[in-house]
C-alpha cells in the first residue's frame, strides 16, 4: 500500500533518512518541511494523508504547528504523528494535550519506520 | 586540705574545658552541641562562621529552629522528623549529604552533616551536630552534570543521523551488488553506532537520575506483563547465547512505572545473559511479601566476588572490562537500575557466591508504604539519611 506523507524536520539529515526509508524501501511519496512554518504551508497545499512533525524544532515547534493544522478547516484532518526523543518529564503532558493520533520515538528504524508509521497511524493493525 | 583539693578538682575541669573548647575551636567542621533537649549549650568558632551568628546568639536556642528553618517557614526538616530529635530521643547516630542550614542571612546552605548522641552514665545528655559547607563541591557538581547533558544531547543528532544512514544501507539500500567484505564493514559501523547511541542514552539518563529528574509514573503494573515485557527484550540475546530463560511471574501487581522498571529488570537481565554460560539457565522471579514486591533475577554464571560486590552498582565499573567491552557493555546498566530503583523508594541488593552464580533482588514498596533497613545485604542504597 503506498502513501503520501510529509516529513518536517530541521535537521536536514534526518528528513532525508526518513524519505529515503518510506521512498526507496516502501514506495512512498514523501513531500518534506524544514519548519514548522513550511510544514503548514506544505500541508495546505499539498493535503497529505499524514504529517511526521519533530517536536523539537526552533521557531514553531512540533506541539505550535499541531496547534495550528487542528485550528484551520483546510487542515485539521490530517492524522498527525509527532516524532521525539525519550519523553523527558515536562514535556508529557505537553504532548498528551497535542492533537495529534500518537507518538514515534526517536531515533527511528529506517527499516521499519513504513510500518511503524502504518501502526501508530492504524492503517493495519 | 579538703579545699585544697576541691580547689585543684575546679583548676583541672577548667583547664580540661578550655582545653576541650580550644581543640573544637581548631576544628575546620561546624561543631554544635546541646543539651538533652535540644537547647544549643556550645558552638565551636567555625560553626559561627558558616552561620554568621555568634556563639552567644546561638547560645539556648533550639537546634533544629537554628539551623534547620530560616525563621520565615521555610524548613528543611519537620521539626518531629529532625534527626537531631532522634538523636536525642534514640541516641541513634545519623549522616547526611546535601542538605540546606540556614544561617543569620536567611539563605539556604548546602550541608554534609551528622548527628550522634553525647551519653553520661548510658543517660542521653545531648547531641553533637558536625557540619560542613559543601556549595563548592554542589557547584562543581552542576557544572560537571550541565556540561554532560549539553554534550549528550549535541551528540544525539549527529548520532540518530549516523544510525539512519548506515541502517538505510544495511536495509538493502547498499545495493544487490555489494561484496561481503562492504557488507560486513556496514554491519560493524551500524552496530557501533548503536552502542554509542545507548551509552549516550545511558549517560543521559544517569545525569537525570542524579538531578533527581529521572521521569518516573505510578501505576499499578501486572506483574506478568512486567516480567514477559522485559524477558522479551533480551529473548534473542539469551537465544544467540544458548542461554535459556525462565519466567516465574504470580498474579498480582507492583506500584511503579512500567517503562522504568523493564528497564531496571531488563539491565539485570542482560548482565545475567552475559555472564551465562551456554546451556545455562537465568530465572526472573517476583514474589509479594509483606512490605511489597521482590523481584529476582537469579543466574548459573561465575559469581561475584565477595570484595567486589560492593563495588557493582558504581557507574562504569566493570568485573572484567575487556570482557563486557568486547560483548558492547557500557559499565552504566547496573548504575542505572539503582538509580531506578531508589527513584521507586526501593532497594537493590545482590547475593552472589563465587562459582555458584548471582542474584539481584529488586525490593519495591506497596503504594503507600516503605521498606525497611535491611541489615547486612550489599544493598545499593546510599547511607545518607539512616542510621
Amino acid at each position: 500500500m503506498t502513501h503520501r506523507v510529509l516529513v518536517v524536520d530541521d535537521e536536514p539529515d534526518i528528513r532525508e533518512i526518513a524519505r529515503l526509508a518510506l521512498e526507496r524501501l516502501a514506495g512512498w511519496t514523501v513531500l518534506t518541511a524544514a519548519s514548522g512554518e513550511e510544514a503548514l504551508e506544505v500541508a495546505t497545499r499539498e493535503r497529505p494523508e499524514a504529517v511526521l512533525l519533530d517536536v523539537m524544532m526552533p521557531g514553531l515547534d512540533g506541539p505550535s504547528t499541531a496547534q495550528r493544522m487542528a485550528a484551520d478547516p483546510a487542515t485539521r484532518d490530517i492524522p498527525i504523528l509527532l516524532v521525539t526523543a525519550k519523553v523527558r518529564a515536562g514535556e508529557r503532558q505537553v504532548l498528551e494535550e497535542s492533537p495529534v493520533v500518537g507518538v514515534l520515538a526517536k531515533p527511528f528504524d529506517p527499516a521499519t519506520l513504513a510500518a511503524d508509521v502504518e501502526r501508530a497511524l492504524g492503517w493495519r493493525s | 586540705m579538703r579545699a585544697r583539693d576541691s580547689q585543684r578538682v575546679a583548676r583541672e575541669l577548667d583547664h580540661l574545658q578550655r582545653r576541650t573548647e580550644m581543640v573544637l575551636g581548631g576544628v575546620a567542621e561546624g561543631v554544635i552541641g546541646t543539651d538533652s533537649t535540644g537547647r544549643i549549650t556550645f558552638a565551636n568558632a567555625a560553626s559561627t562562621e558558616l552561620l554568621g551568628w555568634s556563639a552567644q546568639e546561638l547560645q539556648g536556642r533550639d537546634a533544629h529552629t537554628a539551623l534547620h528553618t530560616d525563621g520565615g517557614g521555610d524548613e528543611s526538616h519537620l521539626a518531629r522528623d529532625c534527626p537531631i530529635r532522634d538523636t536525642l530521643d534514640h541516641s541513634r547516630r545519623h549522616r547526611l549529604l546535601r542538605d540546606d542550614f540556614w544561617g543569620r542571612n536567611g539563605l539556604p546552605v548546602p550541608m554534609d552533616w551528622s548527628t550522634g548522641a553525647v551519653c553520661d552514665d548510658r543517660e542521653i545528655a545531648g547531641a553533637v551536630v558536625v557540619f560542613e559547607d559543601v556549595t563548592r563541591r554542589v557547584a562543581l557538581e552542576r557544572v560537571k552534570d550541565d556540561f554532560i547533558s549539553v554534550v549528550s544531547h549535541e551528540l544525539r543528532t549527529p548520532l540518530t543521523a549516523l544510525r539512519g544512514s548506515l541502517g538505510l544501507l544495511q536495509a538493502g539500500l547498499l545495493g544487490e551488488d555489494a561484496g561481503p567484505d562492504a557488507r560486513r564493514l556496514v554491519d560493524m559501523a551500524h552496530s557501533n553506532a548503536l552502542r554509542l547511541g545507548r551509552l549516550v542514552d545511558d549517560i543521559l539518563d544517569l545525569e537525570r537520575a542524579g538531578r533527581g529528574a529521572m521521569p518516573t509514573s505510578r501505576d499499578e503494573v501486572a506483574l506478568p506483563r512486567l516480567l514477559a515485557g522485559a524477558a522479551a527484550v533480551v529473548q534473542g540475546a539469551a537465544s544467540a547465547a544458548g542461554v535459556s530463560l525462565q519466567v516465574d511471574a504470580p498474579q498480582g501487581t507492583v506500584w511503579g512505572d512500567e517503562h522504568r522498571l523493564t528497564q531496571a529488570l531488563t539491565n539485570l537481565l542482560g548482565n545475567a545473559v552475559h555472564f551465562s554460560p551456554p546451556g545455562g539457565t537465568v530465572r526472573l522471579a517476583a514474589e509479594g511479601d509483606r512490605f511489597g514486591v521482590r523481584l529476582t533475577v537469579t543466574d548459573e554464571g561465575p559469581g561475584i566476588r565477595e570484595e567486589l560486590q560492593g563495588r557493582v552498582f558504581e557507574r562504569f565499573w566493570q568485573v572484567d572490562s575487556s570482557d563486557s567491552r568486547a560483548r558492547g557493555g557500557t559499565g552504566l546498566g547496573l548504575a542505572i537500575t539503582k538509580s531506578i530503583v531508589e527513584a521507586h523508594e526501593g532497594w537493590v541488593y545482590l547475593d552472589s557466591t563465587p562459582g555458584a552464580g548471582s542474584t539481584f533482588t529488586i525490593a519495591l514498596p506497596r503504594r503507600g508504604s516503605q521498606i525497611p533497613v535491611d541489615g547486612d545485604r550489599r544493598a545499593s542504597r546510599p547511607a545518607e539519611g539512616e542510621s
